[in-house]
């Protein structure tokens, strides 16, 4: 396409118009031949004409008039005069193009000798005026070797690009030339800032960098050289094919720092033999040997790296992109992970009171390699929580046919990752919402189209991450919950007082209470009294949370919040006597003293005032049995809040965060109350971890109680 | 918004060529009829790059060219030259004078964009 | 906007600078390292505002650090390199894991640096 939107119009008007113009002026050089102005008139027409033309795909008018402008180049540079015999031709020569342009529009057929007469007149001129007109070929079409731009093979070259020292004064940028070989395939840049001068030799808008580049690309290799196409001349570019895609026998990929430096020519064989006997590195040696320069190794080593990237790829792509392992051995990992972690602690511990600063910076080094393992371990357990949704499209479909029901299961962020031990637990909470969706939220199509609603019902399942937490919600356009009936039915069972004002949400939040059911009758489905509570105390060992909200007849939205991962967490420790213990870190908003005058101020009830707010306490001592003989006179409160509600615990001492692995008690444990696992410290100590939520209610409870012994 | 390119060329044609070809690739024009009139108009908008024909009455691209280079403002400003002269003079020359890159005649609008590419996002 | 500042007179100076450097300002960027690197013998270099940089400013940069070495002195960055800045020296290239041949004290601008919080490149 040459006149994309632009129709050739543009041109033909121009065209005239400078046709009209010549015209005038070879009249009046007819009688100035001299005039150098004029000259250059008749010559810019000329130029134009061709120029645009060509633009516009009237290659005819560009080629005649190439002949015309040819000889008025030749007059210009004032070695061929004007004489009558010119303007004849020229004048001649403008009427030809004119009737050129005037055929292009009625499709009328040239007479292509009297163009063909008045160019080899032309020429002949042009031949006797300076002997060696030049050859000025028209441009050819530059198209051809476009169709084999793109080569499927992948080559991997290696490029050193020293631009000219004065590139900038040419506006070019050479990032911007880094950025087109970017573009080009998998690349790794080095720049080499051997000859970068001190600030008082250093030279206005030069440029004293060369960059070793590795490109791997399936373009073709004058797809790189077109990227330098305008410094070319000035610069100097190696582009040396490393190894092409469908040679790539292996026989490259262990290629020694040392091949590499030989054949960029940064280090001489004999040099490298000299070096090669000592015992130690070879990068290390050469540059203290003074041979090569620590930016040539920098970019040998980039380029080795990037050729073992590129083969750990395609030997990835050719076996297979993943693999199967058994969850067992996952496990394995993450337990050791968390064995690794405790044990680091103990590394610390011990370098801390040693003082020992190269243990210090071993157990520096040692925790970043633990957060490095720790983080991908963590990744490998990631599984997309899409395999769950999809599960449930049949239960939605089986259920609502069983209930007559229309209703359609859509998903959201089914590519949501989330870790496999969390996403197994979730699957009984998330069957148990969607049932009672389906069986309470959405209702019959017919009561439905009453109410002015699609017959189909929908529910939508959607996974987002959100910080550290996922939050999963289910989404119903049913006929939502009803308030009052949750409220009757509560005060029926003896959950709250009749007379009790409550939040929506927290009316809401009563169907998770135990044995808690307001189906009117029992379906196969619900309604048989195991209700929402299964769920609650499924995503409660999730350490998650359950917020319900609901708009009478538009439906009901479930969201669950929990965090990514289970197996370590960052807590809070505490010590109690000889007892440590870890509290979620997440959930604890501050920390104070707590002294007798606390105590007495609040009538010896467990209980404190922060700020106008009363913060009621749980002792742990008291709540773990443990005698108060040494209990010191100042405690320390760890303040907590959970769903909104605070909360504050009661140590002898704060220790600080503490990379928690969790570990499950065992059966012995499993009816204390309050605790949900444990963890190993650095001394090899055991740590009880609170199961705050479980504490809470419990407190929420007793509190309860004795407000209503008070009354 | 849109990089502001300058196109220099004393053809309607070849300026409203030009100008549809950039606008469509999002950038914005300026458009001078010849070197003198590009410097004036260089004065009072901001341009990012210019796009100059050679062969022009009143100031020629060359000229041009080595006059923007003496300008602070436009001392690192991308020139690239259309020519229709494929001859390695008027590249060297141009070149001397510090166009950074060059495009002969005819080309197509889509290799104008790719080269002002080059030189402007 | 570039500034230097004299925090204590012959040994400490902080140079901060802000906003877009190129090589349309950079002549400004080298009198104030000169400048710098004569009036103290700790210049540090604030580069947490800078809003875009080219890679001449990177080559300028370089050249202060060798010249302070030259000199006996130190030339670092007291903040965090600018996420716009961090992108250019990857991009450009100058990212390495050790420094050049003059950087004797090893501490090369662009070098890998582990515990230094949000000083390191890495």
């Amino acid at each position: 396409m040459t006149t994309a939107g632009i129709s050739t119009n543009a041109f033909k008007e121009e065209a005239y118009e400078l046709l009209t113009e010549l015209e005038s002026s070879l009249l009046e050089l007819e009688e100035r031949p001299d005039d150098t102005n004029l000259i250059g008139r008749v010559f810019r027409a000329m130029h134009t004409i061709k120029g645009s033309g060509a633009m516009f795909g009237f290659d005819n008018i560009a080629k005649f008039t190439h002949e015309v402008e040819t000889v008025f180049d030749i007059v210009r540079s004032g070695k061929l005069t004007v004489t009558k015999e010119l303007i004849d031709l020229t004048l001649a020569s403008r009427d030809l193009i004119r009737s050129m342009l005037d055929a292009s529009d009625n499709g009328q057929q040239i007479d292509e000798t009297r163009g063909r007469r008045i160019a080899a007149s032309l020429q002949k001129i042009a031949g006797n005026g300076s002997g060696c007109a030049e050859e000025i070929s028209m441009p050819e079409d530059k198209n051809q070797h476009e169709a084999s731009e793109e080569e499927d093979e992948e080559t991997t070259y290696r490029i050193r690009f020293k631009p000219p020292k004065d590139i900038y004064l040419r506006g070019i940028n050479p990032l911007m030339m880094l950025e087109e070989i970017r573009q080009l395939g998998e690349y790794r840049i080095v720049a080499q800032t051997c000859d970068i001068p001190y600030l008082d030799e250093f030279e206005p808008d030069n440029c004293s960098v060369f960059w070793d580049i590795v490109l791997t690309t399936k373009h073709s290799i004058n797809m790189i050289k077109d990227v330098f196409i305008f410094v070319a001349d000035d610069s100097e570019i190696k582009i040396d094919v490393l190894f092409r895609a469908n040679n790539f026998d292996g026989s490259e990929d262990c290629k020694k720092l040392g091949e590499i430096l030989t054949e960029r020519g940064d280090l001489s064989p004999e040099d490298l033999q000299k070096v090669l006997g000592e015992h130690k590195r070879l990068g290390e040696k050469l540059v203290e040997a003074g041979l090569v320069r620590p930016d040539a190794i920098q970019s040998a080593l980039a380029e080795q790296q990037h050729i073992n990237d590129i083969r750990e790829k395609r030997q990835a792509a050719e076996s297979a992109s993943s693999m199967r392992v058994p969850a067992a051995k996952l496990d394995t990992l993450v337990n050791l992970v968390g064995e690794l972690v405790t044990v680091h602690a103990r590394l610390n511990q011990a370098a801390v009171r040693i003082q020992d600063t190269a243990i210090l910076s071993v157990a520096e080094d040692v925790e970043r390699l633990m957060w490095e393992l720790r983080d991908n371990t963590m990744s490998i357990r990631m599984l997309t929580i899409g395999t769950t949704f999809s599960r449930f499209k049949r239960l939605v479909r089986d259920l609502s046919i069983e209930l007559g029901k229309d209703i359609e299961l859509a998903t959201e962020g089914a590519e949501t990752e989330l870790d496999k031990t969390v996403l197994d637990q979730l699957n009984d909470p998330l069957v148990h919402l969607i049932r009672n969706s389906i069986d309470h939220g959405i209702e019959l199509p017919d009561v439905r189209e009453a109410a002015g609603k699609p017959r189909k019902g929908t529910i939508l399942l959607s996974a987002v991450h959100s910080g550290a937490n996922i939050l999963i919600q289910i989404k119903d356009d049913g006929a939502g919950i009803n308030k009052e009936a949750v409220r009757a039915k509560a005060v029926e069972k003896g959950l709250i007082k009749p007379d009790s004002d409550l939040p929506e949400n927290e009316i809401f939040s009563l169907i998770l209470a135990p044995g808690f059911s307001t189906s009117q009758k029992v379906t196969s489905v619900s309604g048989r009294g195991v209700g929402m509570d299964v769920v609650k105390r499924g995503i409660d060992a999730l350490r998650g949370t359950i917020d319900i909200s609901s708009i009478k007849d538009e439906g009901t939205t479930i969201t669950i919040r929990l965090p990514l991962t289970l197996a370590i967490i960052d807590g809070f420790l505490v010590r109690v006597s000889g007892e440590h213990y870890v509290i979620p870190l997440s959930i604890v908003s501050e920390c104070m003293e707590l002294t007798r005058e606390h105590f007495v101020r609040s009538h010896g009830k467990d209980m404190v005032n922060v700020r106008g707010g009363i913060v009621p306490y749980i002792r742990l001592r008291k709540q773990f049995g443990i005698s108060d003989t040494d209990k010191p006179d100042i405690e320390h409160l760890v303040i907590t809040e959970v769903d909104g509600s605070k909360i504050g615990f009661v140590s002898d001492q704060i220790i600080g965060q503490h990379q928690t692995v969790i570990k499950n008690l065992g059966t012995v444990y499993k009816d204390v109350d309050g605790l949900s696992g444990a963890t190993i410290l650095g001394d090899g100590t055991v740590a009880l971890i609170l199961d705050i939520p479980r504490l809470v209610s419990q407190v929420l409870r007793d509190e309860a109680s004795v407000m209503a012994t008070e009354i | 918004m849109g990089k502001t390119v300058m196109v220099v060329d004393d053809s309607a044609s070849m300026r409203q060529l030009v100008s549809f070809a950039l606008n469509s690739a999002g950038y914005d024009v300026v458009a001078a009829v010849h070197g003198r009139d590009a410097l004036d108009k260089m004065n009072n908008s901001r341009v990012e790059m210019v796009v100059t024909d050679l062969n022009m009455p009143e100031m020629d691209g060359i000229e041009l060219i080595k006059q923007l280079r003496t300008r602070p403002a436009n001392k690192f400003t991308p020139i690239v030259m259309l020519t229709t002269e494929s001859q390695e003079t008027k590249k060297q020359e141009g070149k001397q004078a510090g166009a950074s890159g060059w495009l002969v005649k005819p080309f197509k609008p889509d290799e104008l964009v790719d080269v002002v590419r080059k030189f402007v996002k | 906007m570039i500034n230097f500042q004299i925090e204590d007179p012959g040994n400490v100076g902080v140079l901060t600078i802000e906003g877009d450097i190129s090589i349309q300002n950079a002549e400004e960027l080298k009198s104030n390292f000169i400048c710098a690197l004569h009036s103290v013998d700790k210049v540090f270099v604030n580069v947490e505002k800078v809003s875009d940089v080219d890679e001449y400013c990177l080559e300028l940069f370089c050249s202060a650090h060798r010249t302070s070495v030259r000199l006996q002195k130190t030339f670092s960055f007291n903040s965090c390199i600018s996420e716009p800045f961090r992108r250019v020296i990857a991009d450009a290239g100058f990212k390495r894991h050790v420094g050049c041949l003059l950087d004797v004290y090893k501490t090369c601008l662009w070098a890998d640096r582990r515990n230094n919080g949000c000083r390191g490149l890495s």
